[in-house]
Formats: C-alpha cells, structure tokens, sequence
C-alpha cells in the first residue's frame, strides 16, 4: 500500500483553501469525467483518483486526519484499524452496499471502507461501474453468429457474438457490469471486436474483395476455377480472353448484414493472370509460333 | 407507454438527491421527456442516470448538460466517421 499524495493529484498547494481544492477538482473532473471519456480507461482510473482525493482535502475533517497522519499513515492504521473493526462490527450486514474497489487501501486505511459519506449522501443508489473489454476475432468468426467465453473481472460469461459485427463495433451487455451501490442497478459492459484481417478475404462493410490466381490458359481458352468462400466452394466460370486485373461480382457472397438474416453483401474477386515460367523448349517454340502468328494477323 | 413502464418524478430525485425542479427543467429543454405532469419513463433512466453523474459530479446546470451532451454526440459521430474510414483504409493494408 503506497501513499497518495491527493494535494498532488489536484494540483494544489498544502495550503490551499477549500474553494481553492474545490476549483481544482473540477478542473480536473470536467478533463477526467468517464461520461466526457467514454472509451479512455485512463480516464476513468483518473477520475477515480480525483474523486478519492476530493472526498479527502474536500471534507475539512478528512482533510485535517490525512494532514494529520497522511505522510506516516503506517502509525494511523493500527489505531484506525480497530476503530474500522468496531465500526464493521456494528454495521455489520451493510458491507455488501458498499463502494467496492471505487477507493484504495489507503483511503479505507485511513477512513475505513467508504460508506457513502460526503459528497454520495446517506442511501443514495447508484449505478454500479461499466466495464469495458475488448475481443478479437477472425474475419471468419465474424462471419456466423457463435457463442463465445470471455473473462470480465474474474467472471465467466457466455455471450453470443451475432454474425456481421465489424471491427470497432461496441455492443453492450445489460447488468453484466459492476454491482449497484445501496440496491442501484448493476453497469453494463461493453464489448468491443477487433477483427483481424484474413489473408484471403479483404472487407469493405459487408462486402468482400478476393483476388484469385488465374493460370494463362485459362484465362486464353476460358474455364472454370473453384473459390473457397465462408460458406462453402464457389465455381467461377472465366470467360475465355479475361484480361488481367478483370473483376466480377458475386452477389449476395458477401458478409452477412450484422443483425440482418438471411441478408448478406457482395464478393468482388480480381482475377490476376500468371504467367507460366520455367518453359520447355517445345512449350517456348509454341510461344515463339503464336507470336509470328500475331503479328501476321497485325502485319 | 402502459403504467409499468412510469416512475414518479419524486420518487426519481428522493433516489437520486436531486431537486425536482432540475428534472423538470431538464424535461423544458427537451432532455427528458415528462409524461403528464410528474412521471418519466423507466426506459429514460440509463439517460437520466448519466445526467444525474455530470449536474451532480461537474456541478452542470441543464444548459451545461446540454452542450455536453451534443458535443458528446458530435464526437461519437466523427468517431464512427473514423472508424469507418479506418476499416476501408485496412484493404489496402
């Protein structure tokens, strides 16, 4: 347990006047505030920080204990551990309303656990933390709706993860955050998907793009290539005399549409031509043929 | 919007520490909508909840809530804006 210095936290001088602390945290609050951050974890452990050395230097008693006893709070905590005890003793039943993890182990060293003094009045409710986490997936995961465990604060939840969702997308999770204070409801949780790129499928919203290897004979004469989408083996039939960098569209091939069943987006396929190497001397004399060819039929 | 689904605007700010007056206000500036005369919705409370965090943590009157609140959404709007332009970017990755 390290000490905090909350005159630092806010910026302010040991002797500071309370308008003074007052100005600073709310400085600091309306930089810091998670409402004002939604997506900053940084923040939020920020605001926490505040707010705890506000419910200190802003309260003229709490201020004068931690003047009193902050710097060698080792001496203070024995004494004001069995006072802690007495107390728990005699409000015993009411510990599970409290402000879990919302104060650190030196505040409730020198306070004892926050029971909601101050600022957050008597049986005021409130609203429990909203949790943040973030899931990878593959492109391909992405593609069909799945159930998935993850781990939010040492608890198992089983969520399913609905086909479409996009990298970056935040869904939320009702309740499934930190418990209420004093019988408020629980936060929520919010989910947000990284989804890694596919080496074979690029995305594009609910579109897909491929690009498909086409061999020179193929491409000359015309044939049929098979292409291993999501859902299965597509064949392409190829036109005979497809220019290279020739794209076509396969409609409804796509991504599914997030929420949207049965609906799903296009896949472009580039095809890219390649040329044969390592020729035989016969495969080379065909060449040099089709090549006197050209140019007669050009001369 | 059936019976269940209303919450005593007293009840609200004996819960929340809040004079009823501010709610009230909130609803004149179109931040909340009051049904009848002194009812909100329960499916308004995560809202409220949140507006209840910055008047009670910033000390912001409803007009301070207001400009938060639209720049807040002016903010989420240029993220998605971002993210989608970042999600088009990673094709060419």
């Amino acid at each position: 347990m390290a000490y905090i210095d909350y005159y630092k936290i806010l910026g302010v001088d040991k002797h500071a006047s309370q308008d003074e602390i007052k100005a600073a945290y709310r400085k600091l609050a309306r930089k810091m505030h998670p409402d004002l951050n939604p997506d900053d974890k940084d923040a939020h452990r920020k605001f926490q920080q505040i707010n705890e050395a506000n419910e200190v230097l802003g309260d003229p008693e709490k201020r004068k204990k931690y003047d009193q006893y902050g710097e060698h709070w080792q001496h203070a905590e024995d004494i004001e551990k069995n006072r802690a005890r007495q107390q728990q003793y005699e409000q015993k039943g009411f510990s599970g309303d409290m402000h879990e993890g919302e104060f650190s182990d030196f505040f409730e060293s020198l306070f004892g656990q926050a029971t909601g003094g101050g600022r957050r009045g008597g049986n005021v409710k409130y609203r429990g933390q909203d949790y943040n986490a973030e899931l990878l997936l593959g492109l391909r995961q992405a593609y069909t709706t799945h159930q998935q465990t993850i781990t939010v604060n040492g608890r198992n939840l089983r969520i399913t993860i609905p086909a479409g969702v996009e990298n970056g997308q935040t869904i939320r999770l009702k309740g499934q955050g930190g418990p209420g204070v004093n019988g408020g409801p629980n936060g929520d949780l919010y989910i947000t998907f990284a989804i890694e790129n596919d080496l074979m499928f690029r995305r594009d919203g609910n579109d897909l793009y491929a690009t498909v290897d086409l061999d020179l004979y193929t491409a000359v004469l015309g044939g049929d290539v098979l292409l291993d989408t999501f859902s299965g083996k597509v064949k392409l039939k190829v036109n005979p005399e497809t220019q290279n960098g020739t794209k076509i569209r396969l409609k409804a091939k796509g991504f599914p549409l997030y929420k949207q069943e049965g609906s799903f987006g296009d896949l472009y396929v580039t095809y890219q031509i390649r040329i044969p190497t390592a020729l035989t001397e016969q495969q080379r004399e065909l060449f040099v043929q089709l090549s006197k060819l050209q140019s007669q039929s050009h001369g | 919007m059936d019976e269940h689904t209303m919450i005593r605007i007293e009840h609200f700010c004996m819960v929340y520490d809040v004079d009823p007056a501010f709610i009230h206000t909130l609803g004149e500036w179109g931040m909340v909508e009051i049904v009848g005369e002194d009812f909100i919705s329960t499916g308004d409370l995560d809202r409220l909840d949140k507006l209840m965090r910055l008047h009670r943590d910033l000390d912001l009157d409803a007009s301070g809530i207001e400009a938060v609140e639209y720049l807040l959404q002016k903010i989420s709007a240029m993220q998605k804006e971002i993210l989608n332009l970042k999600n088009r970017l990673k094709i060419y990755e």
